[in-house]
C-alpha cells in the first residue's frame, strides 16, 4: 500500500527464456515515487541461455523510515536464476516512523530460484514490516537463505513484522510464517536470542548435512527448512545446508 | 445432544482418555535446554503469543468449514504450513487419533466429516467435534488456549520441584492470555486467515526433544 508519506522504491525483474540458441532475457526495471527514493538497482553480472546471475545493489541509504522497498521477481519456464546480495541492509533508528520491505516471487514451470540473502538488522528503534510471498510452478526449485538480526551489537532491537509465505503449484500452502519481533515479544518468541538464520529449500529431495540437529522436514514433500537461533551471525551461518541445496544439480 | 457449556468442559478435562499426560506442550524439550521453574509463566506466555494461536484458529476455521459443509483438508493443510516442526505436527496428529477414536465411538455422526482426512492434526478433529456437539468458536478456541496451559503446568509439576498450589496460581495468571487467543481466533473463517505466529525457540526445542530417548513426555 502506497500511502503519502512513503518513499516508493520498486525493482522488477523478469527474466525468461530468449531466442533459440541466444541467452535468456533479463528485463529489470526500478521505479522511484520520487527523487529522494532509494531502491535496489539490478545488476546483470552474467547470463546465458538458460541461467542468469543478478546482484541487488542498494542505492541511496537503505533502511530509513518511510522507505517501502518492493523486489518483484519472476523466473521464467526451465529458466536458472541467482539473486547475490552484495551487502547487507540495516534498518535505522526511524524516530516513530516506519518502513516496509516486499518480496514477491514467481517461480515459473521448472524454474529455479538460489538466494542468498545477506544479514537482515534491525536496529533500535527500527519499525519495519518485511514481507516474503513465493509462488512455486510445477518442479520448480528454490533456495532462499534468510538472516534477521535482532539490534546492531549490544543494542536493544527495533520492531520487525516478518511474514513468509510459500505457495506450491497448486497454490497449496507450504509454509506460513507470521514472526511479530516486538519489544514485549522477541525474548519470548526466540528465547533470548538476537540472530535468526533459515535456509529453505523447495523441489529437491536433500540427504542429510552435518547441519541436520537444525533441520524441518515440512509437510509437503521435497521442502526441507534449516533453522538456527544464535547471539551472533557466524554461530548460525547453515553453511553446510546451503551449500547442499543451492550447489545441487538438478 | 447436551449442553454446550457442559461438553467444553468435557472435552478440556485431563481425565478424557486421550492420553493427555503424555503430553507437556514441549516444556520437557524446554527444560532439558536450562529452562527452569521460575521462566515456566514466560513459557507459558510464550506459546500463547505463538504456537496456541496458531492451534486455536485451526479448530475455530475446520469448525466453520464442517458447518458450512466446506471440505477440512485445506483446514489441514494451513495449519500444517504454520507447523514447521515435524515433531510437533507428529505429536498434533497421534493425539488427534485417539480424540477421534473417542468421539467416533460416542458420537459416530460427529467425526463423519473426518472420513476423507487420514491423519489430521489435533486441532482439526477438535474443531469439527465442537461443530457437530453444538460448541461456540469461542469456547472451542478457549479449550483450546486452557488447555494448552493446563498441559504445560502440569507437566512442569512432573518435571520440577514446584508446589501445585504455585502452578495453579500460574494457570490463573495465564487466563487473560487465554482471552487474548480467544479474541485474536474466534472470528477466523477461512484457513488462509488461521494466524501464523512463529516460536522459533520453541519449535527448536520441541525439535531436539524428539530426537532423545531419554525422556518422560511424548512431546
Amino acid at each position: 500500500m502506497l500511502t503519502t508519506t512513503e518513499r516508493l522504491g520498486r525493482t522488477r525483474i523478469r527474466v525468461c527464456a530468449g531466442p533459440p540458441g541466444g541467452r535468456c532475457q533479463v528485463r529489470t526495471a526500478v521505479t522511484r515515487s520520487g527523487a529522494t527514493s532509494s531502491a535496489l538497482r539490478a545488476v546483470v553480472v552474467d547470463h546465458g541461455p538458460t541461467r542468469a546471475r543478478i546482484a541487488l545493489v542498494p542505492e541511496g541509504a537503505l533502511l530509513l523510515a518511510g522507505d517501502a522497498v518492493e523486489i518483484d521477481v519472476t523466473v521464467g519456464d526451465g529458466i536458472d536464476v541467482d539473486l547475490i546480495e552484495p551487502g547487507g541492509t540495516v534498518a535505522y533508528d526511524m524516530r516513530g516512523g516506519r518502513a516496509r520491505w516486499d518480496v514477491r516471487v514467481d517461480l515459473g514451470q521448472d524454474a529455479a530460484l538460489r538466494w542468498a540473502g545477506q544479514p537482515f538488522v534491525v536496529a533500535g528503534g527500527a519499525d519495519v514490516t518485511r514481507a516474503v510471498r513465493v509462488r512455486c510452478g510445477a518442479g520448480s526449485r528454490l533456495a532462499l537463505r534468510e538472516t534477521l538480526v535482532l539490534g546492531r551489537y549490544g543494542e536493544q532491537p527495533g520492531t520487525i513484522h516478518q511474514t513468509s509465505t510459500v505457495l506450491g503449484a497448486t497454490g497449496r500452502p507450504v509454509l506460513v510464517e507470521d514472526l511479530p519481533l516486538a519489544a514485549d515479544t522477541t525474548a519470548l518468541l526466540l528465547g533470548g536470542h538476537r540472530v535468526l538464520t533459515t535456509v529453505l529449500s523447495l523441489g529437491l529431495d536433500v540427504a542429510g548435512t552435518t547441519d541436520d540437529l537444525d533441520r524441518y522436514d515440512l509437510d509437503t514433500p521435497g521442502a526441507v527448512l534449516w533453522r538456527r537461533l544464535g547471539h551472533h551471525v557466524h554461530d548460525t551461518e547453515l553453511a553446510t545446508a546451503w551449500q547442499q541445496v543451492s550447489g545441487a544439480d538438478r | 445432544m447436551a449442553d454446550a457449556d457442559l461438553l467444553a468442559l468435557l472435552l478440556a478435562d485431563a481425565r478424557l482418555p486421550v492420553a493427555g499426560h503424555t503430553q507437556s506442550g514441549t516444556l520437557e524439550g524446554a527444560v532439558m535446554a536450562g529452562l527452569g521453574a521460575t521462566d515456566v509463566p514466560s513459557y507459558l506466555q510464550a506459546r500463547l503469543v505463538g504456537v496456541t494461536r496458531v492451534e486455536a484458529g485451526t479448530a475455530v476455521a475446520a469448525r466453520r468449514a464442517v458447518l458450512d459443509d466446506e471440505p477440512l483438508a485445506p483446514v489441514e493443510t494451513a495449519w500444517a504450513a504454520r507447523t514447521v516442526t515435524p515433531a510437533v505436527r507428529t505429536a498434533s496428529r497421534t493425539q488427534a487419533r485417539a480424540l477421534r477414536r473417542l468421539c467416533g465411538r460416542l458420537w459416530p455422526d460427529v467425526v463423519r466429516p473426518l472420513d476423507p482426512l487420514s491423519s489430521p492434526g489435533r486441532a482439526v478433529v477438535l474443531g469439527a467435534v465442537a461443530a457437530g456437539l453444538g460448541l461456540g468458536a469461542e469456547a472451542l478456541a478457549r479449550v483450546v488456549a486452557y488447555d494448552d496451559v493446563q498441559t504445560v503446568c502440569a507437566a512442569s509439576l512432573k518435571l520440577l520441584p514446584l508446589d501445585p498450589t504455585v502452578v495453579t496460581g500460574w494457570v490463573v495468571d495465564a487466563l487473560p492470555g487465554v482471552e487474548e487467543v480467544v479474541a485474536a481466533t474466534a472470528g477466523v473463517k477461512s484457513p488462509s486467515e488461521i494466524p501464523a505466529v512463529a516460536a522459533p525457540q520453541i519449535e527448536v526445542w520441541a525439535q531436539a526433544h524428539a530426537r532423545t530417548t531419554r525422556r518422560l513426555f511424548r512431546a
